[in-house]
């Protein structure tokens, strides 16, 4: 075993470190349990708090809250039939049929001992696949970059939009609002409109904050005053029933398999995020299992595929993430947005240059999976009583931590207006059926994306043509194209408004 | 019915976008390219110029009633963007009054935007509200203030 493992492994329980993951996963799980409320939006709240911070801790910070809330919203998906986020929705699907057989405290128990196996699995997928990208990649020039950008913001585009024409104008808009600033390389002020404000451009606090938190906030809001309330569980969610679920394990080992290699793939794959590797996980099941009636009617494979694969994605997501510096959806979004924040650049040079960080992220998902067990098992029936609680009064302070957080970055009340500006642009986006994932992906990639055409430009001596005098981009090109008519021809439009209805 | 409202709601966002193409091209030109070999006006010009192609494409399907683009939200009513319009307004006041008239405080400010929004939440506009709205508050600028130092406007015996 690589002796950095050890090292990150006590840097992470570690106390500078494993605290804040402590908190994270608390934090993760309260969110992730409160239907109306997501990890994305947790992660986006705690975002200001991380610009302090030491890069490692910020990231394990960020990665509990994403794998508590991932895992922890299933728990009121089972005991109440309403997922606490997107990614359990094919849980929710069964929990009805365990509260009807009265082994909700059962599903609970197994659904936490499997979300943790899927993610420490997706971990490993992470830290063997990724190193070996790492040194691949170096072998790419800026033209490769350029193109590996445009082919992952056209996946993403293709993937994640239930409209591709609104898909490619929410990205297009995402790139106009990333151009906002100065030239980098000329120092020319562009799309400034005589404003001083802008010449620093827009900060990605405001433009995430906005897009991501302020927005699903005004969609709750704009709801129905009954659709936002408390919820009752279920008596049979509170009796845990360990020693049964522990016993299901053995026959559960091909669904992890399978389920594993879902995540790992979905999560790899710039666009499609933990929700949709929650439903691949699940249909996969379905099509294996001996028992098909059971689905829909308390299969415990039917949850186990959902939840390993929504577990195991996010190893599969830190891949492009970490390689290439391509977030695959919104919670890399934040997690890479704390990197850049805190000066820290993804890519292949990383695994060299800043190895201990990426051991420390290998380690901290396989920490913050076994506390998101241990914790989540034992924090049921306080999470069950958390549910009951009226919402009216978490949902402003939300907005309360939105606008602060905003402003904690660069002291700016300029900033705080640009959240509100963004949360509402969110809100008419979603409204009008345009996606935001598209927007946010493309406001992070363009300028790296022009960077690295411009650089590729001098390289060629301003002969564009001369880049498919390289065989690596030719290949890349060859990939890109097949991929992206794959998305359009074969992904089918329900699939898509999926994955533009989650976060 | 509902593909009308939609497709008259997308001929309003291709209206709007194509403007803001044209903003975009407008901005874009005159912009210095030197020596580079795309200059800072490459970009600007190459997206307002397929903004403003693809909001005309929008525009152009949503006159086809038929041809309106996949529902994806519910419709929301009047009183649930009104709340959505209220909250902004509430947001925004607080932005304001922190930029422009310190001297009210961060935790007066506050106070009033997170009562506001609760009630717009369903929260009953009586005293429990508020004293969670007042709790909240103060909360957030001790934190904020003493802990983060974060040089929020203060109480004036601060």
């Amino acid at each position: 075993m690589q002796p950095q493992f050890f090292d990150s492994l006590l840097l992470v329980l570690g106390p500078d470190v494993y605290p804040y993951l402590f908190l994270g996963v608390v934090l993760g799980i309260v969110v992730g349990a409160l239907p109306g409320l997501t990890a994305t939006m947790a992660m986006i709240v705690l975002l200001p708090l991380t610009f302090g911070m030491a890069p490692i801790t910020s990231i394990q910070l960020l990665m509990g809250v994403f794998v508590g809330g991932i895992t922890a919203g299933s728990v009121t998906a089972i005991a109440v039939s309403i997922p606490g986020t997107a990614a359990s929705a094919p849980t929710a699907l069964e929990g009805a049929a365990f509260r009807r057989q009265g082994r909700a405290g059962e599903a609970i128990s197994l659904m936490y001992i499997t979300s943790m196996i899927g993610g420490i699995l997706g971990a490993i997928a992470f830290i063997t696949v990724a190193p070996l990208l790492a040194r691949f990649a170096l072998s790419f020039g800026p033209p490769e970059y350029f193109l590996l950008m445009l082919i992952s913001m056209s996946l993403v585009v293709s993937l994640s939009s239930a409209s591709i024409l609104k898909g490619l104008i929410a990205a297009l808009l995402g790139m106009a609002c990333s151009l906002v600033g100065v030239d980098p390389m000329t120092a020319t002020p562009r799309m400034t409109f005589g404003i001083p404000e802008l010449e620093a451009g827009l900060g990605y606090g405001a433009v995430i904050i906005g897009l991501f938190g302020l927005t699903e906030v005004l969609i709750v809001l704009a709801q129905p005053r009954e659709a936002i309330g408390p919820v009752r569980a279920d008596r049979s969610a509170y009796d845990a029933r360990l020693g049964r679920a522990i016993r299901r394990l053995p026959s559960l080992s091909w669904t992890t398999l399978r389920s594993t290699v879902v995540g790992v793939v979905v999560g790899a794959l710039p666009g499609l995020g933990s929700d949709v590797a929650a439903w691949l996980g699940y249909d996969l099941e379905k099509r294996f299992s001996k028992k098909p009636e059971e689905f829909g009617n308390g299969s415990i494979e039917g949850m186990t595929g959902c939840e390993v694969a929504n577990n195991s994605e996010a190893g599969g997501a830190l891949i492009p993430a970490m390689t290439f510096g391509i977030p695959g959806d919104a919670q890399m979004v934040v997690i890479l947005g704390a990197l850049l924040m805190n000066g820290v650049r993804p890519g292949p040079l990383l695994f060299q240059e800043e190895s201990l960080l990426v051991w420390s992220v290998f380690s901290g998902l396989i920490v913050a999976q076994v506390t998101t067990l241990v914790l989540g098992l034992l924090t049921v029936r306080p999470v069950l009583w958390l549910i009951r609680q009226p919402t009216n009064l978490l949902y402003p302070a939300i907005c309360l931590f939105c606008l602060i957080g905003a402003f904690s970055y660069a002291n700016s009340f300029f900033d705080m207006g640009l959240v509100v500006l963004f949360g509402l642009l969110g809100f008419a986006m979603r409204w009008l059926g345009f996606p935001v994932v598209p927007m946010v992906l493309a406001f992070i990639l363009t300028p790296m994306m022009e960077a690295e055409l411009r650089r590729g430009l001098v390289l060629v001596h301003n002969e564009p043509t001369e880049f498919l005098q390289r065989p690596l981009f030719l290949v890349l090109l060859a990939i890109g194209v097949v991929a992206f008519a794959t998305a359009v021809r074969f992904v089918d439009p329900s699939t898509r408004l999926r994955v533009q209805q989650s976060d | 019915m509902f593909r009308e409202m939609r497709s008259r709601a997308d001929l309003g966002a291709s209206i709007v976008l194509v403007g803001v193409g044209a903003v975009i091209i407008s901005q874009s030109r005159g912009l210095i390219r030197g020596d580079d070999p795309l200059g800072p006006s490459f970009f600007p010009m190459l997206i307002g110029v397929a903004l403003v192609g693809l909001a005309f494409l929008l525009g152009l399907r949503s006159l086809r009633a038929q041809d309106a683009e996949i529902a994806i939200e519910e419709a929301y009513d009047h009183a649930g963007l009104a709340r959505v319009a209220a909250a902004t307004v509430a947001m925004m006041a607080l932005v304001f009054g922190l930029a422009y008239v310190p001297e009210i405080s961060f935790p007066i400010l506050s106070l009033i935007m997170v009562f506001v929004l609760s009630v717009l939440f369903g929260g009953y506009p009586g005293p429990r509200t508020l004293a969670f709205a007042a709790l909240l508050s103060l909360a957030v600028y001790v934190a904020f203030r003493i802990w983060f130092k974060l040089p929020l406007p203060g109480p004036v015996w601060t």
